[in-house]
C-alpha cells in the first residue's frame, strides 16, 4: 500500500496534534515537495531553497537529503530581512464587502487574539454628507515609508524588503509611540496578560506574533508565516464574499482564494486608491471603490447587536430618512 | 572675619540644625503620599496598564502630560539662573536657588513619568542597547539625560561657596557627618582670587551650556507630537510654543514657591517685593506670548478647518467634552493673568502668587489638552462600544503618581533647603560687596 | 503543492486508534439505533497533479444553510472496482471539516477496467447520529503535455493531452476544456481557457509581461477542472518565458524608518553632543583646578 492519509488542511489541528513530531514530519515533507519539482524538471540540479535563518542555499537532488524546514518563520535577524523577491500587497474590494466580521474572526484565531483585540477592523464609511455609507476592512497597510517604524526608539518595529511591517515582541519596550504615529489606528496595545499560546513551546518568530507579551505593541503582520507556506492570509481566506485580495507585486497576481487576477490590471480597470494617500506614507494595500455595491450597507448592520449599531446613527442618519 | 556672608549665614544656621517635630511629621507625610504611587507603580508593572484609563486610542494620558508638565517647570529654572549668571543681573540672585531647585527636582520628578508609560520596564536599558537615532524618544533621552547632568552640576556649583561657609563657620550644631559632608561638598575652597575665578570660570560655562541644552531639550519633548501626523499635533509652532509655555509655567511656580518660603519672616528680608513686582511683570510678558502662540496655533487650523481638525476643534469647545478644561485654561493661563498682572491696584504679592498658582494648574491643563483630545480623534473614527476606548479618563493610579511626583519635589525641596540656605548666602553677599562685574565677552575697541 | 507524506509518522497512530475505534463501534451503534439520524452528503473528487501523483478528496457534510457542517471523525472506506472484484485501498478517518485526501504516489499502479477507467468508490456507513453515504468516481487517465514554441517570435504555447488505451496506443483527447495560468505564490493566475482539436491540441499565443523568476522562469499549468471523465488533472512545465524579477534582497537604504540612521542625523548628533559635553568637562576642569589651589593653599597653611 503506497497511499499515505493527510487530514485536510485544519493547520491549527494539525498543530494541536502533532507538534511534537512537527520538525520531523515538516522536514520529511519539504523532502517530499522538493523530490516533486525535481520530478519536473530534469534539468535542474539544485535547487533554491530559503532556510530558518534567511539565506537562500542551493540544495543537491536527491532532495530526500535535505533536512531543511522552508516553511518555518524566520527569526532573529532574518525576520527583520525578509522574503527574497517578494513584495506583498493586499487590495480590498469595498464593493463586495458586507461587514460580515468573518475576516475579524478568521485574523483573531489564527492569532490566537482575545475576542476585543482586532488587528483588523470594519469601520463605516461616508465619503460626503450625500455618499452611501461603506464598510471599510482596515488593518496595517504596511507602508512603505512607514511613521511607525521612523519613531520607535529601540528598532522594535522595522520594515522589511518584502514591504512587510512586523514587529518583535521580544524587543518592544511599551512606549507605543508607534501606536500614536500611526495615522491608520492600526496598532494595538496588549493592555492586559494575552491568550496563553496554543503550542506552549513554539518558539516566537515576528512573522507568526505569537506568543503575544503583555505590555507590548502588536498588529496585523500580514501572515508572512503562512505566506511562507504559499498559504494566503487568515482574513483573506476567511473572507466569504472574497473582498480580501493578496498577493505579491513581483508576480503582479492578488488572489482572494477563489479567484487569481493580475494586480496591475485591478488596480487600473477598478480604479484602485490608497486611503490618505495625501499623507505619504505609501500603503501597500490598495481599496477597490465601493462602487456598483453588491450588497446594501444595511445589510451589514443586521447582525450587529444594538449597541454597536448605534454608532453608527451619526453616519446613517441621512441616508436612513432616504429609506 | 565678620564678612557681611559670614554675618548672613548665622540667620540661615537656626534653620539649618535639628529639625523639628514639626518638620518629621511633614516629611513623613509626603513620603507616604510617595511610597502611594510606589505602591501604585508596582500594581500597574504587576497586573499591566490594564487597570491605567489608557487604552488603544488615548494610549497616552496624564503620564504624558505630566513629562510635558514637569519638564516644563524645569525650563524656567535653568533658563532664569543662567541667563542672570552670564548677564550679570544681580536683583535676583537671592531666589535663583529657589529657581535652579525647581529645575532639579522638576527634571527628576518628570523624566519618570515618560517611563511610567512603558509597557516593559524591565526593557528600559534597550534605549541604550538598541538604541535608534531616528526616534524623537531616543532624542529625549539624551537630551533629558544630559539637561539633568548639567542641571545639577550647576545647582552644585551655585552651592560651593556656601558649603565653604558652613564648614568654617562656628557655632553651628549639627551632626559630625554633616560637617564632613560640607568640607568634602566645598572642594577646599577658601575664596582666594584663583579659586574665585576659577569657580566663575566654571559658573559661566555651564550657564552658556545649559541654555542651549534646555531649549533642545524642551523643542525636542514637542516633537514627541509634531512629529507625527495626527491634527492637532503636527505643527511647526510645537518647538517654540513648548518652550514659551515652559518658561511661562516655570516662572508661575516660581512665584508659587517664593511666596510660600516668604511666609517665614526670616526670608521677607531677601525675597522682596521687587522680586514679585520684576517677575510679575515678567510673567504678564509671558502671558502675552504665551497667549500669541496659542493664538498662532489654533488661528491657522480654524481658518481652513480641514475635515481632520475640525472634528478636534468640535471637541475642544463642546461641553460634554473639553469644552470646561479648554474654558478652564484660557480663563486662568490668559484672561485673569492678564487682568491681575497688568492692572497696578490689582497687583500685590498675595495677587501675583495666587495667580501663578492658577497659571501652573491651567497650563496642566493646557498638557492634557494637547496630549488627549488628538488620541480621541484618528483620522479613521473611532467606532467603538467600549467607552474607555472612546474617551479616555485617568485611574487611580494614574493620579496617585501624579500626587506622588508633586509629594517628590516638595519633599526635594524641603530636605535641600535643610542642607543649605535656601537663599545663596554667598552671592547675596556679594551685592552688598558691590564687586564690579566681569563681562563675559570683550569686544576689542 | 500538497505535502506527501506529512502524516507517515504518525499513520501508526492513527492506524492503531481506528483498530481500536472500529472494535469498539459495534457496541456504541447498538445502543442507540431508533435516534434519528442526520443525512450525509459525501463529496468526492479525483485529482492527477504535475508530479504524476494523484489524490482522491472526500468531504461529507451533513444539516443545510447555516447548520451545514463537515462530519468529523468519519471512517471511510475506499476501494477500487474492477470488473467484477473489489480492492479495498484505505479505510479514512476525516478531520473537523469533514474532508479526508488520500494520496497515490505517482509510481501506484490503481486497478483500471476492461474500459481503461478506474473506478473509485468510498462508503461511509454513518454511526448513531448519522446515516450512511457513499459516492464513486470513474476516471481515466488523463496525459497532458506542455511544448513551448516560438514561431515569428510569438510565443506559442501548445498543451496537447492524451489518454491510453488497454494495447497502450495513444489517444488524442478531443474538446477538452483547458486552463491555462501560470503559478504563482498563493495560487495559479489564471490567462486563458483553450480548447482542443482532433489531434488533442490547443493552442496560446503566451503574453510578454508575465514576470518570471531571477532567470525568468516561469511555471505553466495547464488544468482541467473536474471533468466527468478524467476528474481534475493537472500539468505544469516550466519555461524561461517570463520578464526577469530579481529575486535578490536589496537592502533598505539608509533612512529614517531603516535600522541604520541616515549619515547626516548621526554626524549632527554627534557634533551637538560633543559640543555639550565638551563644556561639561571644561567647567568640572575647573573645579578641578579650584580644588588643587585648595589644597596648595591648606599646605602653605600647615
Amino acid at each position: 500500500m503506497k497511499a499515505k492519509e493527510e487530514p485536510g488542511n485544519n493547520r491549527r489541528k494539525f498543530l494541536r496534534n502533532t507538534f511534537a513530531l512537527g520538525t520531523v514530519a515538516l522536514a520529511s515533507t519539504a523532502g517530499k515537495v522538493l523530490a516533486a519539482d525535481d520530478s519536473d524538471n530534469k534539468k535542474t540540479e539544485k535547487i533554491k531553497v530559503l532556510t530558518t535563518d534567511g539565506q537562500v542555499i542551493e540544495v543537491d537532488k536527491p532532495a530526500d537529503n535535505c533536512k531543511i524546514n522552508p516553511f518555518a518563520p524566520a527569526q532573529g535577524d532574518a525576520a527583520r530581512q525578509g522574503i527574497p523577491g517578494r513584495s506583498f500587497v493586499m487590495v480590498i474590494d469595498l464593493a463586495r464587502c458586507k461587514n460580515a466580521r468573518k475576516c475579524i474572526e478568521g485574523c483573531q484565531e489564527g492569532h490566537n487574539l482575545k475576542p476585543d483585540q482586532e488587528w483588523l477592523n470594519v469601520a463605516l464609511m461616508k465619503d460626503n454628507p450625500e455618499a452611501e455609507p461603506y464598510w471599510f476592512p482596515r488593518q496595517c497597510f504596511h507602508c512603505d515609508n512607514p511613521p511607525c517604524v521612523k519613531v520607535c526608539p529601540v528598532g522594535a518595529t522595522f520594515k522589511r524588503q518584502d514591504n512587510l511591517v512586523l514587529i518583535d515582541n521580544e524587543r518592544c519596550i511599551g512606549c507605543k509611540f508607534c501606536v500614536v504615529a500611526c495615522p491608520y489606528s492600526a496598532r494595538i496595545f496588549n493592555w492586559e496578560k494575552p491568550n496563553e499560546p496554543i503550542v506552549p513551546e513554539s518558539a516566537y518568530s515576528p512573522e507568526t506574533s505569537i506568543p503575544h507579551q503583555i505590555g507590548t505593541v502588536s498588529k496585523c503582520d500580514f501572515c508572512a508565516d503562512r505566506s511562507r507556506e504559499g498559504k494566503l492570509p487568515y482574513c483573506a481566506t476567511s473572507c466569504p464574499m472574497g473582498v480580501i485580495y493578496f498577493g505579491d507585486r513581483n508576480e503582479d497576481a492578488v488572489s482572494n482564494g477563489t479567484e487569481t487576477v493580475r494586480f496591475s490590471q485591478l488596480i487600473k480597470e477598478r480604479a484602485g486608491y490608497r486611503y490618505l494617500e495625501e499623507l505619504g506614507t505609501k500603503p501597500n494595500v490598495y481599496y477597490l471603490p465601493p462602487v456598483n455595491k453588491m450588497f446594501d450597507y444595511e445589510s451589514g448592520l443586521k447582525d450587529l447587536p444594538e449597541e454597536q449599531q448605534r454608532v453608527y446613527d451619526d453616519l446613517r442618519d441621512g441616508n436612513k430618512s432616504n429609506k | 572675619m565678620n564678612t557681611p556672608a559670614n554675618v548672613l549665614i548665622k540667620e540661615f544656621l537656626p534653620g539649618l540644625e535639628k529639625p523639628s517635630t514639626k518638620w518629621y511629621l511633614w516629611v513623613a507625610l509626603l513620603s507616604v503620599v510617595s511610597l502611594f504611587g510606589m505602591f501604585a507603580l508596582i500594581m500597574q508593572i504587576v497586573k499591566g496598564q490594564v487597570i491605567t484609563g489608557m487604552r488603544d486610542n488615548a494610549v497616552w494620558g496624564i503620564y504624558t502630560a505630566n513629562f510635558v508638565f514637569f519638564m516644563g517647570l524645569s525650563y524656567a529654572g535653568a533658563l532664569i539662573s543662567c541667563t542672570f549668571q552670564l548677564l550679570r543681573i544681580k536683583w535676583a540672585k537671592a531666589v535663583l536657588r529657589i529657581a535652579e531647585l525647581i529645575t532639579v527636582s522638576s527634571l527628576v520628578v518628570g523624566a519618570p513619568f515618560i517611563l511610567f508609560c512603558l509597557g516593559r520596564l524591565d526593557r528600559i536599558h534597550y534605549l541604550f542597547a538598541f538604541g535608534r537615532i531616528q526616534s524623537p524618544i531616543t532624542w529625549d533621552v539624551i537630551a533629558i539625560s544630559t539637561d539633568l547632568v548639567f542641571c545639577i552640576a550647576f545647582l552644585y556649583f551655585t552651592h560651593i561657596r556656601d558649603f565653604a561657609k558652613l564648614r568654617d563657620v562656628t557655632d553651628f550644631n549639627v551632626a559630625p557627618w554633616r560637617k564632613r559632608m560640607y568640607k568634602f561638598l566645598a572642594l577646599g575652597y577658601q575664596g582666594k582670587p584663583e579659586q574665585k575665578k576659577l569657580l566663575h570660570q566654571a559658573h559661566d560655562i555651564m550657564a552658556a551650556i545649559i541654555i542651549p541644552t534646555a531649549i533642545i531639550a524642551y523643542s525636542l519633548l514637542s516633537l514627541l507630537f509634531s512629529m507625527s501626523l495626527k491634527p492637532g499635533w503636527h505643527s511647526t509652532i510645537f518647538s517654540p510654543y513648548f518652550v514659551v509655555t515652559a518658561g511661562y509655567s516655570g516662572v508661575a511656580l516660581l512665584l508659587v514657591i517664593m511666596w510660600i518660603y516668604r511666609r517665614n519672616k526670616l526670608m521677607e528680608k531677601y525675597i522682596t517685593n521687587q522680586h514679585f513686582n520684576y517677575f510679575g511683570f515678567g510673567l504678564l510678558i509671558l502671558a502675552f506670548v504665551y497667549a500669541y502662540f496659542s493664538f498662532s496655533e489654533y488661528l491657522t487650523d480654524w481658518y481652513n478647518q480641514t475635515t481632520a481638525y475640525e472634528k478636534l476643534m468640535h471637541d475642544l469647545v463642546d461641553f460634554s467634552h473639553f469644552g470646561w478644561l479648554s474654558l478652564f485654561h484660557i480663563v486662568f493661563a490668559f484672561i485673569v493673568p492678564v487682568i491681575v498682572l497688568g492692572f497696578p491696584w490689582l497687583r500685590s504679592i498675595n495677587s501675583v502668587a495666587l495667580v501663578s498658582a492658577f497659571i501652573v494648574v491651567a497650563l496642566w491643563v493646557k498638557r492634557y489638552l494637547i496630549v488627549v483630545p488628538p488620541l480621541e480623534n484618528p483620522f479613521i473614527p473611532i467606532q467603538d462600544t467600549r467607552t474607555e476606548y472612546v474617551n479616555y479618563s485617568a485611574s487611580w493610579v494614574e493620579w496617585a503618581l501624579t500626587a506622588a511626583g508633586i509629594a517628590v519635589i516638595i519633599l526635594i525641596f524641603t530636605v535641600a533647603s535643610k542642607i543649605a540656605p535656601i537663599i545663596p548666602v554667598s552671592e547675596v553677599a556679594d551685592m552688598e560687596n558691590e564687586e564690579k562685574p566681569k563681562l563675559l565677552f570683550k569686544t576689542k575697541g | 503543492m500538497e505535502p506527501l507524506i506529512r502524516y507517515k509518522l504518525i499513520s501508526h497512530w492513527i492506524l492503531s486508534t481506528l483498530i481500536g475505534v472500529m472494535l469498539l463501534s459495534p457496541l456504541a451503534g447498538f445502543a442507540n439505533t431508533q435516534a434519528k439520524k442526520d443525512r450525509v452528503r459525501m463529496k468526492m473528487y479525483y485529482f492527477k497533479e504535475a508530479t504524476g501523483d494523484r489524490k482522491v478528496s472526500i468531504t461529507l457534510t451533513a444539516g443545510t444553510g447555516k447548520n451545514m457542517h463537515g462530519v468529523s471523525e468519519g471512517q471511510v472506506v475506499l476501494s477500487a472496482a474492477s470488473g467484477d472484484s473489489t480492492m479495498v485501498l484505505a479505510t479514512l478517518t476525516t478531520d473537523t471539516t469533514g474532508t479526508v485526501v488520500l494520496y497515490f504516489a505517482a509510481d501506484y499502479i490503481l486497478p483500471v477496467n476492461e474500459d481503461g477507467k478506474t473506478v473509485l468508490e468510498a462508503l461511509y456507513e454513518g454511526d448513531e447520529n448519522y446515516q450512511d453515504a457513499s459516492n464513486a468516481v470513474e476516471v481515466m487517465d488523463l496525459k497532458m503535455e506542455i511544448i513551448f514554441e516560438i514561431e515569428d517570435s510569438v510565443k506559442q504555447l501548445v498543451v496537447k493531452a492524451s489518454t491510453t488505451d488497454a494495447e497502450g496506443n495513444e489517444i488524442p483527447a478531443e474538446e477538452l476544456s483547458i486552463n491555462i495560468g501560470v503559478q504563482r505564490l498563493y495560487s495559479v493566475l489564471k490567462l486563458e481557457e483553450v480548447e482542443t482539436d482532433s489531434d488533442g491540441m490547443a493552442f496560446y499565443e503566451f503574453p510578454n509581461d508575465i514576470p518570471g523568476d531571477a532567470e525568468g522562469n516561469i511555471t505553466v499549468v495547464a488544468r482541467i477542472d473536474d471533468s466527468d471523465e478524467f476528474g481534475t488533472v493537472t500539468s505544469q512545465a516550466s519555461h524561461n518565458w517570463g520578464t526577469l524579477v530579481s529575486y535578490e534582497l536589496d537592502p533598505l537604504p539608509r533612512q529614517l524608518y531603516t535600522d541604520e540612521a541616515p549619515l547626516w542625523m548621526i554626524i549632527s548628533v554627534f557634533v551637538i553632543l560633543l559640543g555639550a559635553w565638551y563644556h561639561f568637562f571644561l567647567s568640572i576642569s575647573k573645579l578641578i583646578k579650584l580644588k588643587k589651589v585648595g589644597k596648595q593653599a591648606e599646605g602653605v597653611v600647615q
